[in-house]
């Protein structure tokens, strides 16, 4: 077995190595000597840089009682209200406003279609729009893929439509 | 991790007694000031009682409040360029240091130990925060498993990295004439 490396004797002083290798290195150590000697002053000078790093230890330690902070809730408006301080961007909340209320605006109207009727009619689908009584009636062309044209009477209220009549045609 | 909810609160204390001087001694090498040592500590102390409600107790208990407590210190140093902030002011570091483990009380030795504690802090300090946390935690009685399972690595890297960073510590020490 050749002589170990610095490397290999700085491991094996650490007890970083398994059993059998260590066992290895151990019989190497007591048959030669230069191995041997380098290997005692390395530990030497571990030993002595340990000494000098503890140098740096606490003067004394006390253990405080442990104290668990307590979860505090924040209302939204005061969190609303802490963002806004200096050096934040600003810009944020108004975009994310901004951006939540144009869906809204979208969305809204969607949703109360098919809520009332079932399905959503785009505007750009009204073709006639008159007013019978107290309501105005309007007339969608709905074409469904795959189907023939729809043709449907919607009664406009003031929530929502509802179909009063509809017949298919060409 | 096994979960042990009627006992956490029992079992958190005897975790606390045993592991905060460790811990603490670990933190104040790396940070060099007592209060951000013990805000450091708290903090982690904070997550274990947090993760022994969540999750129960970690597999190994001292690997992790190692692991914690170096990744917070990795993060305090980077950001707050610690190490090179003390290397420009000396006398933040040395007045908190030991003055007790020199029983000799005169003027004359106190200045050999405060220059003592000023070479080895500025060796130290220009070793990188990596290096510096693998030594401490080396310092601290960590097996290389456990220095592996807190830093991530294999054990054979932490070997091969103890090594390197103690060859560059005795070379900035011998240089300093640390050395005999």
């Amino acid at each position: 077995m050749r002589c170990l490396a610095d490397k290999t004797i700085s491991m094996y002083l650490d007890n970083g190595f398994p059993v059998q290798k260590a066992k290895k290195i151990e019989q190497h150590l007591d048959r030669c000597d230069v191995c041997r000697e380098r290997a005692v002053k390395m530990k030497e000078e571990t030993g002595w840089l340990y000494r000098e790093l503890s140098i740096l230890d606490p003067a004394e330690i006390t253990q405080p009682e442990f104290v668990m902070p307590q979860k505090t809730v924040v209302p939204l408006l005061k969190r609303f209200a802490d963002y806004y301080t200096p050096g934040r961007p600003q810009w944020p909340v108004p975009v994310v406003f901004a951006v939540l209320l144009i869906l809204v605006m979208i969305l809204l109207p969607i949703w109360f279609d098919i809520k009332e009727t079932g399905r959503h009619f785009p505007a750009h689908s009204i073709i006639r729009s008159v007013k019978m009584g107290d309501h105005p009636v309007e007339t969608y062309v709905y074409n469904e893929p795959g189907t023939r044209t729809t043709i449907v009477w919607i009664e406009s209220g003031s929530w929502g439509k509802q179909i009063i009549q509809g017949n298919k045609g060409d | 991790m096994r979960n042990i909810n009627p006992e956490t609160d029992e079992c958190f204390a005897g975790l606390y007694r045993r592991h905060y001087s460790p811990i603490f001694r670990f933190i104040f090498r790396l940070t060099g000031e007592t209060a951000e040592a013990e805000d450091v500590t708290q903090d982690v102390f904070v997550k274990l009682y947090r993760c022994l409600h969540r999750d129960g107790v970690p597999a190994e208990p001292k690997a992790w409040l190692f692991k914690v407590s170096a990744n917070t210190c990795y993060t305090l140093l980077k950001r707050n360029k610690r190490h090179r902030i003390l290397m420009e002011s000396p006398e933040t570091f040395t007045t908190h240091f030991q003055p007790q483990r020199f029983s000799c009380p005169s003027a004359e030795d106190h200045t050999i130990q405060n220059d003592d504690i000023e070479k080895v802090r500025h060796a130290m300090a220009r070793l990188a925060v990596q290096d510096r946390i693998i030594l401490e935690l080396h310092h601290s009685g960590l097996s290389y498993a456990e220095i592996a399972d807190t830093l991530n690595i294999r054990s054979s890297t932490v070997g091969k990295k103890l090594f390197r960073v103690r060859q560059k510590l005795k070379k900035i020490l011998t240089i300093r004439g640390e050395l005999s």
